[in-house]
């Protein structure tokens, strides 16, 4: 090889490498949004979830996460996760957090993030005049002060193992730029034009555009210390799901769904499974941290009252004539194949549950067995319970007998059943309860009511039973507001099936306000509580659902987590 | 004519009042809120609900809801000595301190429809009518895109299905304007975005524009692309419907002496049926505006939704789904004005078609 032929060889080696590396840089990352809008950006006021995806892209927050673990982390990246604690300190009474800020992030103006501006956040919070659903915190924490730019002092008034996140509830707003527009007065940040169009923030891409209906785009921070190579992201709205995929089919949009939401259909998971297997884009899946359960009123539905006056006296609410009795519950419980309801209404797209939570979430007990299938032990239950077939007519429902605890003699074995229409699984899952339970003998009237009249009929009590199902429920699995008195409050409490165990508070309150908040111990905990949970059988644990995301091949150095979809944005580039 | 329409737009008052009480008393009946759509979640108190709830005013009885809706609220509490504070009210129907918690309510800041207030969106808090306004274009686009291309086809197809009558091309007309009027177009959307979209990549499935970083979405005539899919199964069911009117009017007014006369003159069939037949063939087409433009009012909907246009028929579906009242009302107003606007504009049409008739 001659000197020419060496200079032409190293001179297209260069030119190879200098392209290859302009592969790697720009490039736009495009999802798909069945939701509506993401109106209001404004951390502390965003509700739905593409909202809340695009908030962990521009704001900071008080820390991040660990994806794997889902637990809070210091230090760390600075990543999707706008996590400003290095490290953090909690005083021996467990009243007192001090959390210690990094002081190298900087709002896109070049102010500094600091800690006035969590401090401010906060005030704005706590002074009610807003319209944000993230009260929670305001339960246990006294105050929130800014020492200094980079110390943060919470003081709580009750200790709580749930502050840590709850602290952790809403991004960061930018205290200089957000306070001048204030004129003083907190109700003003409801109406904020940053809320449409928040210029000032300090995460991986600054805000681009909103044209409503249409479109939503993020476009790369360069100032941002860590900045990513992806030149944008835009989210498309489109509302109806089947244009949706086929937008990412036909090479339109990078994913399906958007930061915060997976969105793969369970009908059409399998079909992706296959073609991600011949290598036509990639998949994610994992289970959902939300479950379909059914729920039984306990209590006597013709005469809804709350649990507890106000002094916490317990009061009487009388008894559902059929699940008042457990042994009631946990007859239809082992009545129904779960395998049936699984593969013919979630497509076998979903796990059985055994108790409150998913396995997604570290408070579940996985060891507890689920209920099995075996009619004949639930009609040897609903006998021993009072309720027999008096004509040898499986056909026929069940009639109580004088050993029914609290159905009237003679009374026949028939329920309403009520879910939301318009939810395709849940309607499945309604038709198979009906028709085997029906094959024991008892009567179910299925209905399905829309979504705002069945939430009514749940919130004021007025039910039999009711399938229903809870998404993006919390990390701590901490349920007070949903099986303790506290919650039972007709109208607007979530215990609405009226379950009171002593036991079970007493470990709810215990696993709230442990001393160190250790995890492994409160862990422990929860599980006691599971456990009852699934004996007892407030609610008919039924499935929790797989979630999948699918991103096109173009998407390069994706490693998503059940917890986040991108939570490398610095590592992924998208090729053309 | 112009004392009928003056007439007819004073009969409108009353009708446009009842249909305004008539919805926002439909709206108000419907179980739930938009405070469960959004904050149904066990982590959310029932606290931070009525919070929230009292917000938006949702928890006033009906008649403070219609009448703050209609007319405003400033004038049933107000701060009359600026500090920011209410200070009067008309107790008997808005307390002062309508909670009697000893703290005054807010002063009413809603000035009502009737003075152009049409208020702000419970879930995107903007004004009603920026929203609507924001997404007119996109409903207008493809209202006119689908009424040309269904006059341009319907009518020439109805006319030449009446001159060719039982033979091949009347035939294979009325079957397709059956199978046409049949498909649901939601339906026919998939199938065209499926086939010219997702196979043979010929058209964008579904949007308005293409996706940009900086949200700049050029004149229709660069986007085109993006109208064909949507206006061509929108005008499906009206090429349909106009073929079938049409068709049956220029046979009747084939078989009207004065054509027998204009061809025993001499003039050629074409002439004849072009020139002659089909004007006043479309006096029914008149009468039949009134309605389309409200069938394509609501017709948008459903193609809207699917095809991710973001137009007035989309934000209708979703506010309606969300219970964002406001949103809702404010296109029932647009609805029920253009629906009344539609049937007086037939009737003057009516009139310019065919000049026997006069509007009394």
């Amino acid at each position: 090889m001659n000197k020419f032929s060496r200079v032409l060889l190293l001179a297209l080696v260069a030119l190879l490498v200098i392209g290859g590396a302009s592969a790697q840089e720009g490039g736009i990352l495009i999802g798909t949004n069945f939701g509506g809008d993401p109106t209001n950006m404004n951390p502390l006021i965003s509700n739905n979830t593409v909202e809340l995806g695009l908030n962990e892209f521009l704001f900071p927050s008080l820390f991040n996460i660990d994806p794997v673990t889902r637990a809070p982390m210091m230090g760390g990246r600075n990543d999707q996760d706008n996590g400003l604690a290095l490290d953090w300190t909690i005083s021996d009474d467990g009243f007192t957090y001090t959390f210690n800020l990094r002081d190298d992030i900087t709002w896109n103006d070049g102010a500094p993030v600091t800690a006035h501006d969590y401090q401010f956040t906060f005030d704005a919070l706590a002074s009610g005049k807003t319209s944000s659903p993230r009260t929670d915190v305001l339960q246990s924490v006294e105050s929130v002060e800014a020492v200094d730019n980079r110390t943060v002092v919470v003081k709580l008034k009750v200790n709580s193992c749930r502050v840590i996140e709850e602290l952790d509830d809403f991004g960061i707003l930018p205290k200089h730029h957000i306070e001048p527009m204030l004129d003083g007065d907190f109700t003003n940040i409801d109406t904020l034009e940053y809320n449409k169009n928040p210029d000032i923030t300090a995460g991986v891409f600054n805000f681009g555009a909103l044209i409503a209906d249409q479109q939503t785009s993020l476009v790369r921070n360069s100032n941002h210390w860590m900045s990513v190579s992806p030149e944008g992201y835009i989210i498309r709205n489109v509302p109806d799901q089947i244009v949706g995929i086929e937008q990412f089919l036909a090479g339109e949009a990078n994913s399906v769904g958007t930061a915060g939401s997976a969105s793969v259909p369970l009908p059409r998971m399998q079909e992706f499974r296959d073609l991600a297997e011949d290598g036509q884009f990639q998949i994610y899946e994992y289970v959902d941290d939300g479950l379909t359960f059914v729920g039984f009123n306990l209590a006597d539905r013709s005469n809804p009252v709350n649990g507890q006056d106000e002094d916490g006296n317990s009061i009487d609410q009388g008894k559902h004539p059929l699940f008042g009795d457990v042994r009631v519950r946990q007859a239809i419980a082992q009545a129904v194949n779960y395998d049936d309801i699984i593969a013919g209404a979630a497509e076998g797209e979903a796990v059985q549950v055994n108790s409150f939570g998913t396995p997604a979430l570290w408070g579940y007990d996985a060891s507890i067995e689920p209920w099995p299938y075996d009619p004949d032990a639930a009609l040897a239950l609903l006998a021993e319970a009072g309720f027999v077939d008096h004509d040898d007519d499986p056909s026929t429902p069940l009639v109580a007998t004088e050993d029914a605890l609290y159905a009237e003699p003679g009374s026949e074995f028939a329920f309403e059943l009520l879910t939301n229409s318009g939810n395709v699984v849940r309607e499945a899952a309604g038709t198979i309860i009906q028709d085997q339970l029906g094959q024991i003998g008892i009567a179910v009237d299925f209905q399905t009511q829309e979504f705002g009249a069945l939430v009514q009929f749940l919130l004021g009590q007025d039910f039999d039973a009711i399938m229903i199902g809870f998404t993006n429920l919390d990390q701590d699995t901490d349920a007070r507001n949903v099986f303790t008195p506290v919650g039972d409050l007709v109208g607007g409490g979530f215990n609405f099936v009226s379950y009171s165990n002593d036991r079970v508070t007493e470990l709810y309150d215990q696993a709230l306000s442990l001393p160190g908040c250790d995890r492994t111990e409160r862990q422990a905990l929860y599980h006691e509580i599971s456990n009852i949970l699934h004996q007892e059988l407030p609610w008919w644990w039924l499935f929790a659902p797989f979630s999948m995301y699918a991103e096109a091949n173009s998407v390069q150095n994706w490693m998503p987590y059940a917890e986040t979809r991108y939570a490398n944005m610095a590592d992924i580039a998208i090729s053309p | 004519m112009i004392k009928y329409i003056l007439r007819r737009i004073i009969q409108s008052i009353p009708i446009f009042f009842g249909i305004t009480l008539l919805s926002y008393l439909l709206l108000w009946l419907a179980p739930g809120s938009v405070i469960e759509r959004l904050y149904f979640a066990p982590n959310i108190k029932a606290e931070t609900r009525a919070k929230l709830a009292a917000q938006l005013g949702i928890d006033d009885p009906f008649h403070i809801q219609y009448l703050r809706w209609l007319a405003g609220d400033d004038w049933l509490r107000w701060d009359s000595d600026g500090d920011g504070v209410a200070d009067r009210a008309l107790e008997w129907l808005a307390p002062l301190d309508e909670d009697g918690d000893g703290i005054p309510e807010p002063p009413g800041k809603n000035y009502g429809i009737l003075r152009g207030d049409f208020g702000n969106s419970f879930i995107k808090k903007q004004p009603v009518m920026d929203i609507i306004l924001a997404n007119l274009p996109a409903t207008l686009e493809l209202g006119i895109a689908t009424l040309l291309t269904s006059l341009a086809i319907g009518i020439p197809v109805g006319v030449l299905s009446a001159v060719t009558r039982g033979r091949l091309f009347d035939n294979l007309g009325r079957v397709m304007a059956v199978i046409f009027d049949a498909i649901p177009n939601f339906w026919l959307l998939y199938i065209l975005i499926w086939v010219f979209g997702s196979e043979l990549k010929l058209i964008p499935i579904g949007g308005r524009c293409t996706p940009n970083l900086y949200g700049v979405c050029p004149s229709l005539f660069q986007r085109l692309e993006y109208l064909l899919a949507p206006t061509i199964v929108f005008a499906a069911g009206f090429v349909a419907l106009f073929s079938r009117y049409v068709r049956t009017s220029t046979l009747e007014v084939l078989g009207e002496d004065y054509i027998r006369t204009a061809l025993a003159k001499g003039l050629s069939p074409r002439a004849v049926n072009f020139r002659h037949a089909m004007r006043n063939a479309m006096i029914p087409v008149a009468t039949l505006l009134g309605p389309i433009i409200t069938n394509i009012w609501s017709g948008a909907i459903i193609i809207e939704t699917v095809s991710a246009l973001p137009g007035v028929g989309r934000i209708a579906y979703t506010s309606a789904i969300q219970q964002d009242h406001p949103v809702v009302m404010g296109i029932v107003i647009m609805a029920s004005v253009g629906t009344i606007l539609g049937f007086l504009l037939s009737d003057i049409l009516y009139v310019l078609i065919d000049p026997r008739i006069r509007l009394e």
